[in-house]
């Protein structure tokens, strides 16, 4: 038997050269297996990889600031530094001295500007980690890390912050927690002021340490630009102040004011009472409103938001009333309906097929001609002139007048007018849109449109921002004035010019005017609709002007909602609040003021409020009741805080002051 | 011109192969020198890539000692040439004289482990430590396991073909040290080192029909455990898991995901010697089991394959000598050597590609650690001796 051979034998072999090419075969499959991994898998294993293995870590650009057109910041990023230390190494160890633990806290007192004890109770706490000081400068943290080095921890905190709080919010919008512009020029301009997020990829082990041979890969962050706005904050402080004061005297609902640049759609102020604190847009302003917000559910609390971050110039439409009249009668004239030799006779009422419609308290106004049916707010005549126009005509004004659609002002938000149908209007709504019922258009279209006129006819976009720079302040952009068309001829503008001066100088708006600035304007006052159709009762006082109407540069629009203290009528309540805005306005902007005869000696200060008389009384009801003469609190001495009894006032009750002059408290 | 080829062809003897035995060798040596440069690149390649696998982990310790695994491998490699000569110059027949207490070591050692001597990782029980040496019985008992079956066999050639006194104390031999190594536990191992034995054993001339069972066997244990057991089953789990690695790429898959993650990343090419990522605590114990995913990483397909061309030409080295052995003892120990070596390289290359559970097989003469190193070059020093001419041949 071949088996007993000690020697191999063919069987030994054969099994052998089977056994081999079993190996065989096993490491072909294997190098397919192999081949599948790493060829037919290798991309997505690859990205398996460096998902794993790549750290992705964001660079946060810097937000770009917003200027007023002086460069002024109204908005800007700021880098905040935060000291963390451990208070075992700093202090608390059992190795450290007496002298060492003060002389720690005398250097921490020095850089974190706080007191001695308050540093040491900070020190003594129980945590390890604690926070040391915050809002610091990059000098001290800096001289902090290089006196304790590992035991202290520098943190960087970017934040957002509005340096003059409420100052111009509804314009500056506000940011959302990811920095973010959520409304207004911080939401209108956020991809500009935003930047670009860089980024650092790196290769690291499974515990994040970073590998010598891996790649890293850097990009920068691309920093946002800056917007420089039109915005002139004398102008816009003003105008804040006056709303406010507004608000209070007449005890509205809310006062809204825009002043553009005439010529060029600039606009050099825009505010809405009330105002928010974009440094904290979540709340409303004032301990008492704070109060309140916080008793109000979820839902009531996001309304009440939304309606405080609403900007009213933009977002809110009303019926323009009688202002109106100066888009019915320049389009009536420019389009050749009326001429020069205009005469109309007002019989208080006009018939419209079959209804009567009426001049205000059924006023007969007679025969009058242009700019005496503009100076009376004669709603007969202006009705009449919508009616000879036809309704082709008239649309193809308000079209041109930019008051059927939105003016495209850079700003989130603004409002679409409300406009009734052309092909569906009764020749009754038709009428009464001549007087400016039946319409409801925001603010910014009113101040637009009136411009027209005293910028020969051209209607111009409204802007904010005139230019962006980037971070070496250079200019990346300038935004050009732009003029949307021609709207009326120039000759029916310088007309038009007349009309308004006469409105104020001898028709409803003589509170509007300023002795040496020649004041053109028209008030108005509009019933506001109610919620079920009608009206509510409530009435939008307001006025639209120009100054000076010889080469007009400013053009103002005041709104008084629901005004319910010391009159309604727009030439009462808007028209003196414009006339001040006017004043104040044009002085600042340098404009010199020419007297008419005779006009000088009637210059005087107007001393038309008188001071109440506050003593002994609670210092918020003194403020509220200061506020509500027209008049403005301060108190004294400065560094007076909360609460107080006031103890003296000056000037004394009783006297006559200039209206918004400052009122004195003091505390002690 | 043909006539004058072939007569040079005669002259300098034909080459040996699995069906032929050539006449003489031409190198200077008497030993299959082929061998000897097979078994001196793979360790050299396998103390560089231990180096490298290693590197990250010793450097990121608190004391870094960035030459460690290059010391540690260098030093087991030395020793590792030392035992290969030894065991190249000790006649094979010597072994004959031996085999009982080969046996009576191996049992040992096994025993050993289980007791408190033995160290436990990770749960199983699988080294003793000596003199600061990490000595592994598992890894002897591959060998020992390898020389006892020649031995046996080799004394009456016979008993392959007997049940009682050939085949049934080899199953039983074969049986205890199952159950020794699988109380560890390590089934990866037990299992190999009873493939070797039985493998001998065909080569030997055992019936067909025992492999037909054997592998009727590992069938119906798939099926059972497959079918029967519910899913949750450990066994279960350990036999479909390595399916898609993906699946609990956190849990147990973590590792071959890893190993795949890493093959992948080094693509046809590779990042280039050194510049594994998946090293870099990403993978564990990158230079043990898993050394090949760091090869595959840093020298990509192409250096996998001729890594594997390189094992295959050894082993076809092994089962040449065995072929050409000049008694069955030679032939026997040969073959378990070449079986061992192929297996041992098909399971590793398995598991790392998850082709199969994973176990703990180490890549021959690659992977870290001084036990398997040198067992599998003492082992090619046997071969080496095997191989050698000698004069009684024929």
């Amino acid at each position: 038997m071949i088996l007993r051979r000690n020697t191999v034998g063919v069987m030994n072999r054969r099994r052998l050269a089977w056994g081999f090419f079993v190996i065989v075969v096993l490491f072909v499959v294997l190098a397919y297996r192999l081949a599948y991994w790493q060829i037919v898998r290798a991309d997505d294993l690859q990205e398996k990889a460096v998902m794993m293995q790549k750290v992705d870590m964001q660079i946060d650009p810097v937000r770009g600031n917003i200027y007023d057109k002086d460069m002024k910041p109204l908005a800007q990023t700021i880098t905040e530094y935060e000291l963390y230390g451990y208070t075992q190494y700093l202090y608390k160890s059992s190795d450290i001295t007496e002298p060492q633990r003060n002389g720690t806290v005398v250097t921490l007192a020095r850089l974190t500007g706080q007191k001695k004890e308050d540093v040491k109770k900070i020190l003594e706490s129980e945590d390890n980690l604690v926070l040391i000081g915050g809002n610091l400068e990059q000098a001290d943290v800096e001289e902090a890390k290089a006196i304790f080095g590992d035991n202290v921890i520098v943190k960087t905190k970017v934040s957002r912050s509005y340096p003059n709080g409420t100052f111009a919010s509804h314009i500056l919008g506000c940011v959302n927690e990811e920095n973010s512009g959520r409304i207004g020029l911080e939401y209108q301009y956020n991809e500009i002021l935003a930047g670009v997020p860089g980024r650092v990829v790196r290769t690291t082990d499974r515990d994040g340490n970073t590998l010598s041979q891996g790649s890293t890969r850097y990009y920068p962050a691309e920093d946002g630009y800056s917007v420089v706005t039109t915005l002139d904050s004398v102008v816009q402080s003003y105008v804040e102040d006056e709303i406010a004061a507004g608000q209070k005297y007449y005890n509205a609902d809310s006062v809204s004011c825009i002043v553009m640049e005439t010529k060029t759609g600039n606009i050099l102020a825009m505010a809405t009472t009330p105002g928010f604190d974009p440094n904290n847009a979540g709340e409303p302003v004032g301990e008492d409103e704070k109060e309140r917000f916080s008793k109000l559910s979820y839902q009531e609390q996001s309304e009440y938001l939304s309606r405080m971050w609403t900007n009213g110039c933009i977002s809110s439409l009303y019926e323009p009333g009688s202002t109106f009249k100066l888009i019915t009668a320049s389009s009536a004239l420019d389009s050749g309906t009326i001429g020069q030799d205009y005469s109309y006779n007002c019989k208080n009422y006009i018939n419209v097929d079959g209804v009567m419609l009426y001049c205000l308290n059924y006023h007969t106004h007679g025969k009058q001609t242009l700019t005496e049916a503009v100076a009376n707010s004669c709603n007969t005549a202006h009705a009449q002139m919508a009616l000879d126009m036809g309704i082709d005509t008239y649309y193809n004004y308000l079209n041109l007048y930019g008051m059927t659609d939105i003016t495209g002002i850079d700003l989130p938000g603004e409002a679409s007018p409300l406009v009734k149908d052309k092909k569906t209007i009764h020749n009754v709504d038709f009428a009464t849109m001549g007087y400016g019922q039946g319409i409801s258009i925001t603010p910014i279209q009113l101040v637009t449109a009136v411009s027209v006129i005293g910028n020969d006819g051209k209607l111009m976009k409204p802007k904010l921002v005139k230019r962006i720079i980037d971070s070496n302040g250079d200019t990346v952009e300038e935004i050009p004035d732009t003029v949307v068309r021609q709207v009326i001829s120039e000759e029916s503008a310088h007309q038009m010019c007349d009309v308004m001066l006469n409105a104020v100088e001898d028709g409803g708006g003589s509170l509007a005017s300023v002795p040496g600035y020649r004041v053109g304007g028209k008030t108005g006052t509009a019933d506001i609709p109610g919620e079920h159709g009608g009206y509510s009762g409530a009435v939008i006082a307001s006025f639209i002007g120009m100054a000076p109407m010889d080469n007009p540069d400013i053009t103002v629009v005041v709104i008084v909602n629901n005004p319910k203290r010391h009159g309604t009528y727009g030439s009462v309540v808007a028209a003196p609040i414009a006339g001040r805005i006017i004043e104040k306005t044009l002085e600042h902007r340098g404009v010199e003021r020419v007297y008419a005869e005779g006009e000088e000696e009637a210059t005087t200060t107007r001393k038309d409020a008188t001071v109440p008389d506050v003593v002994g009384m609670n210092s918020e009801a003194a403020k509220s009741e200061i506020w509500s003469y027209g008049l403005r609190p301060v108190v004294m001495p400065e560094s007076t805080e909360g609460r107080f009894q006031v103890v003296a006032q000056n000037p004394a009750a009783g006297t006559k002051v200039e209206y918004g002059s400052n009122v004195y408290i003091y505390s002690e | 011109m043909a006539g004058n080829k072939k007569a040079k062809r005669n002259k300098t003897g034909v080459k040996d192969t699995l069906f032929t035995q050539g006449e003489s060798h031409s190198l200077i040596s008497d030993y299959d020198f082929r061998i000897v440069l097979a078994v001196t690149a793979l360790v050299i390649f396998g103390v560089i890539m231990v180096f490298s696998a290693g590197y990250y982990q010793t450097v990121s310790q608190e004391t870094p000692d960035p030459y460690y695994y290059l010391k540690r491998q260098g030093f087991f490699a030395l020793v590792g040439a030392v035992l290969m000569y030894i065991c190249a110059r000790i006649d094979y027949h010597f072994y004959k004289k031996l085999y009982i207490p080969i046996l009576l070591v191996s049992l040992g050692f096994l025993i050993a482990v289980l007791t408190p001597i033995g160290t436990t990782i990770n749960g199983a029980a699988r080294y003793i430590e000596i003199a600061g040496i990490r000595i592994t019985p598992s890894e002897i008992s591959k060998l020992a396991m390898i020389l006892f079956t020649s031995v046996f066999i080799a004394k009456d050639p016979l008993r392959i073909r007997k049940f009682m006194t050939g085949i049934l104390p080899l199953f039983a031999i074969m049986g205890v040290h199952a159950f020794l190594i699988l109380r560890q536990p390590n089934l990866s191992t037990a299992v190999v080192l009873c493939a070797i034995m039985f493998g001998i054993m065909i080569v030997a001339g055992l019936r067909m029909w025992y492999t037909g069972a054997a592998a009727g066997a590992l069938v119906a244990g798939t099926v059972y455990i497959l079918t029967m057991l519910p899913k949750t089953h450990h066994w279960y789990r350990r036999l479909t898991n390595f399916i898609d690695p993906f699946a609990d790429a956190q849990g147990e898959g973590y590792q071959v995901s890893q190993s795949l993650i890493a093959l992948g990343n080094g693509g046809i090419k590779g990042l280039g010697l050194g510049n594994s990522v998946q090293k870099n605590l990403y993978l564990p114990e990158p230079q043990n089991d898993f050394i090949l995913a760091i090869i595959g990483e840093e020298l990509g397909y192409i250096g996998v394959l001729i890594l594997l061309i390189v094992y295959l030409y050894l082993i076809y080295r092994c089962f040449v000598v065995a072929a050409n052995a000049p008694d069955k003892l030679g032939l026997f120990i040969a073959s378990g050597v070449g079986i061992m070596l192929g297996l041992q390289v098909i399971i590793n290359v398995a598991v790392v590609t998850a082709s199969m559970p994973a176990t703990g097989i180490t890549l021959p003469f690659i992977s870290y650690g001084g036990t398997s190193l040198w067992i599998f070059m003492m082992s090619m020093g046997i071969v080496l001796n095997i191989s050698r001419r000698r004069e009684t041949a024929a």
